[in-house]
């Protein structure tokens, strides 16, 4: 990518009117984060400042990028930038108001993931990561293997690696990893997939050989639901996976089967290991135990409600209180402050996101790409879908963490990273 | 090979549908419930950090109010026990009661007392660190009067300010001290007496000979009949088969209505039930408002109970001297006197006068509510002038005052658990009513001689303190 006079010239005259959408949504966004972090930390003092301080920055790095892509007569989508955008005030208003030095430590972690987003963006070459997909497969399974073994555990999941003084989620990566493995081998074989051969009854099912993947998949996601006791990654690696060969392949089979299987194991996993079964049990009765294994929950409920229509307002709400409250319920912490009046546009924003990630991955001409970007959009959505599920109730509660909302480095950098990515595959570009 | 991403769209969106859903269902749908949950911490913690409104009389004196202690607050009492069961307790252990229950979301400044949209906005943006303070109407040298005569009875006592509804004085017999609910709830929860009832709002007494003022203010009404309208009164009567007798079996001989009234003669009324009917009788005792529940806020407001459908002669006859499954409140006779004394126009209860912000300058008052005409103004009067007679010449002798006339009405009402209920209803001065009350000794006795003092001490008190 040259940077050149001529460039930044040819802005000057005509280019002024690229990505216009993209430059009033991020001014509508800017807003709203200097708004949104000044009035939640208005009761710590210096509102103004912190939200110049924490909203500004965000603003700033955004309009950044933004110039960036215009200069570089960069031709992706103008409205994916803006929604996680949008996410990440959000994101900082509620850290603003839990503690500002989290939020302070989560702006760093923004910026240094804005700043990766052009590396994942521009560059032509990433359809060749196609090439990789084996290493990258062993290597996010090793990691795994690696955290599970040898990870630190917290609030009964290990899933932390320590390396001398960094400390880090490898699950992010690996799900990124993971991604790029199963539609690299999809696309190589989708055609193979696509047939199925043999019978199964009334059911076409693919060759022995071409289930061998599925297979595998399923002994991963029991090993991450039992020894990892991750039930949410178990969960997610293993739908990312059926998903991502149901679009491939446009077979419904792909579908059915994992479904069946994954919910064998799981019934297995529950009926032979007592820790996999309390999950379900604290799912379907909270009540049983309110101040001990039901306790986020039950108090997850009490602060929704509390929230009502219209919420405490920013600031006033009290499911801060909650332990975890930082990582695992900032939508509850929006759904108790700002009502759900103001966790509906939350939700929807992660919808629209999702929604257009799917549109242009859909759209992109190379069959690596597009479903490496359905992997990026699959995650995040199944991400919201359990993480907000569990709060709701609608699925177990699982401590998946919801992208750009959430606080936690790694995530950040991984999400923006990968929505550097999709932006990548937005382009209007022939693909070899 | 469209066909999935479209369907994986589909999924999408239903994904999202049913996290908006869930999230209307907990915050929305559940949200009462949970919210009033009783191991929801989110009100306990809220009492750490808000400072409660404080209760005052109407003359700045403190009911109640919320001192700071280390690091939390204390309730402290600063009105009269007898009151206590009207502006109730606030517990950290046992909940809220009576004023304290009703006017939780001001007190904990949770709802903007205002309709100005300005102040809507910034009690939104604000988080308050206290609640509003409520300013009741209570004068509490009056309500010290009220619980001093009665002398250790039990009872209830209510006294209203005619013109606008306001309750000046509002004594339940016994009461409690709210400061002690904590460390003495057994105690006061077993007490025989259940000091924590309301007897002046919830209590429920059958009215007895209160209630000849709905049966003349019926009569007077419908016009067939006048204060000089004559009957003869041979000390008893026999409808059906039952007889029902005079105080004493006096015979009165022939006797105008007004007479009546005065000496409370159970005959005349029996027969004047009787003549103006079911129909017209249960007509006006609903315009009085019996049988419903008084406009006042709060969940220890009772509705007392009126009998409904056709009476038969006899139920007439026993409903006009106040018996026959008629049972009223405190509260309700002292609406009744008021709309006579207000020429016919009852008003809304009033126990709040103005709500106040914890800022100066923030103050929003309360407006005295008319109900409506219950009595036309000639009615109303000539009801007033029955009511001077009682107590000039007849039954309620015992409520006179000197230089003030006081208008009123007595009642025995005979009841199955013991000794009548003694009750005095009245009003004075009688020619233009400023105040209006109505008293009820449990198991008192006569109304005469034991509610009728009461009365006057009340009514002595407040022209005193209105001359001074």
């Amino acid at each position: 990518m040259q940077l050149s006079c001529s460039s930044l010239g040819r802005y000057l005259s005509t280019g002024y009117r690229a990505r216009r959408r993209e430059r009033r949504l991020l001014v509508l966004v800017a807003v709203i984060a200097v708004a949104g972090v000044s009035l939640s930390s208005r009761f710590s003092g210096g509102a103004w400042h912190r939200g110049l301080q924490l909203g500004g920055s965000l603003g700033i790095g955004l309009f950044c990028l933004h110039f960036f892509f215009c200069l570089a007569g960069f031709s992706g989508d103008e409205y994916l930038l803006p929604l996680c955008g949008f996410l990440c005030a959000l994101s900082l208003t509620i850290l603003a108001g839990l503690s500002p030095v989290t939020a302070l430590r989560q702006l760093y972690w923004m910026l240094l993931g804005l700043a990766l987003i052009p590396v994942a963006a521009l560059p032509r070459q990433w359809h060749s990561l196609a090439e990789y997909r084996y290493l990258m497969g062993i290597t996010g399974l090793s990691l795994l293997f690696f955290t599970a073994l040898f990870g630190v555990e917290q609030w009964g999941a290990r899933l932390w690696l320590e390396i001398g003084p960094v400390r880090f989620q490898p699950g992010e990566v690996v799900r990124l990893g993971l991604g790029v493995f199963i539609a690299g081998i999809l696309s190589e074989n989708s055609q193979l997939f696509a047939h199925p051969t043999a019978k199964l009854g009334p059911f076409s099912i693919p060759e022995p050989r071409h289930i061998m993947p599925l297979l595998s998949m399923w002994i991963l996601f029991l090993f991450v639901l039992v020894v990892q006791r991750d039930l949410g990654s178990a969960i997610l690696y293993y739908a990312l996976f059926a998903l991502l060969s149901y679009a491939a392949t446009g077979q419904i089979v792909y579908l059915v089967l994992p479904a069946l299987m994954g919910g064998l194991g799981g019934v297995l996993a529950a009926s032979v290991f007592p820790h996999v079964a309390t999950r379900f049990e604290i799912w379907l009765n909270p009540w049983a135990s309110p101040r001990g294994a039901g306790y986020q929950i039950v108090q997850t409920m009490f602060a929704l409600a509390n929230g009502g229509w219209l919420g405490r307002g920013l600031g006033q709400g009290l499911a801060r209180a909650i332990p975890a409250s930082h990582t695992d319920l900032p939508l509850v912490v929006i759904g108790e402050e700002l009502g759900f009046l103001g966790l509906l546009p939350c939700l929807t924003a992660q919808f629209l996101l999702a929604a257009r990630g799917l549109k242009v991955s859909f759209r992109c001409g190379h069959g690596f790409l597009r479903l490496l970007g359905l992997a990026v959009v699959t995650g995040w959505s199944l991400s919201v879908f359990l993480a907000a599920g569990g709060l709701m109730r609608l699925v177990p509660l699982t401590g998946l963490v919801t992208p750009f909302v959430s606080y936690g480095g790694t995530a950040m950098v991984t999400n923006l990273f990968s929505l550097g990515l999709l932006l990548n595959i937005s382009r209007r570009e022939i693909w070899p | 090979m469209r066909k999935p991403w479209v369907f994986l769209t589909y999924i999408l969106m239903a994904g999202y549908l049913l996290l908006a859903a869930g999230a209307f269902y907990w915050q929305v749908g559940q949200r009462e419930a949970l919210v009033n949950h009783p191991s929801n911490p989110y009100r306990l913690m809220e009492h750490y950090r808000v400072r409660r409104g404080g209760i005052f009389a109407s003359g700045g004196e403190v009911i109640a109010e919320s001192l700071e202690r280390e690091n939390s607050f204390e309730r402290v009492f600063g009105g009269t026990s007898g009151l206590a069961p009207t502006i109730g307790y606030f517990s950290r252990r046992y909940g809220t009661a009576g004023m304290e229950k009703a006017m939780d979301d001001l007190l904990m400044g949770r709802r903007y007392p205002g309709t100005s949209i300005i102040g809507r906005i910034r009690h939104l943006l604000s988080e308050p660190a206290s609640g509003y303070d409520v300013i009741t109407s209570i004068d509490l040298n009056l309500q010290r009067t009220v619980e001093q005569a009665f002398a250790g009875r039990k009872g209830a006592a209510v006294v209203m300010e005619v013109k606008t509804g306001r309750i000046l004085a509002i004594a339940s017999l016994p009461g409690f001290d709210p400061e002690t609910v904590d460390s003495q709830w057994d105690k006061i929860i077993s007490d025989v007496n259940s000091p924590l009832y309301n007897r002046a709002l919830a209590g429920f007494y059958p009215p007895g000979s209160t209630f000849k003022i709905v049966v003349l203010a019926a009569a007077l009404a419908d016009g067939e009949l006048d204060l000089t309208s004559t009957f003869d009164d041979p000390g008893t009567v026999t409808v059906e088969g039952h007889t029902i007798a005079n105080a004493g079996g006096t015979a009165w001989g022939p006797i105008t209505l007004l007479e009546a009234l005065a000496v409370s003669s159970n005959v005349v009324f029996a027969e004047t039930a009787r003549k103006i009917g079911s129909d017209r009788l249960l007509e006006m005792a609903r315009a009085f408002g019996l049988g419903r529940r008084p406009p006042l806020a709060g969940d220890n407001v009772g509705a007392g109970r009126l009998p409904a459908g056709v009476l038969s002669q006899l139920e007439l006859a026993q409903m006009a001297i106040g018996q026959y499954g008629l049972v009223t409140t405190p509260l309700q006779m002292a609406m009744v006197v008021q709309a006579v004394a207000n020429d016919g126009l009852m008003m809304e209860p009033m126990l709040v006068d103005a709500v106040k912000g914890p800022g100066e300058g923030s103050r929003w008052a309360n407006r005295p509510r008319p109900m409506g005409y219950v009595v036309g103004v000639q009615t109303a009067r000539q009801i007033r002038q029955a009511m001077a007679e009682v107590v000039t010449r007849g039954t309620g002798r015992s409520a006179a005052l000197r230089g003030i006339d006081v208008g009123g009405k007595t009642g025995s009402a005979e009841n199955p658990q013991g000794r009548a209920h003694a009750w005095f209803v009245g009003m004075a001065p009688v020619d233009q009513p400023a105040i209006c009350l109505a008293v009820v000794v449990e198991h008192g006795g006569s109304g005469g001689s034991v509610a009728a003092p009461i009365a006057r001490r009340i009514l002595a008190a407040y022209f005193e303190g209105a001359g001074s």
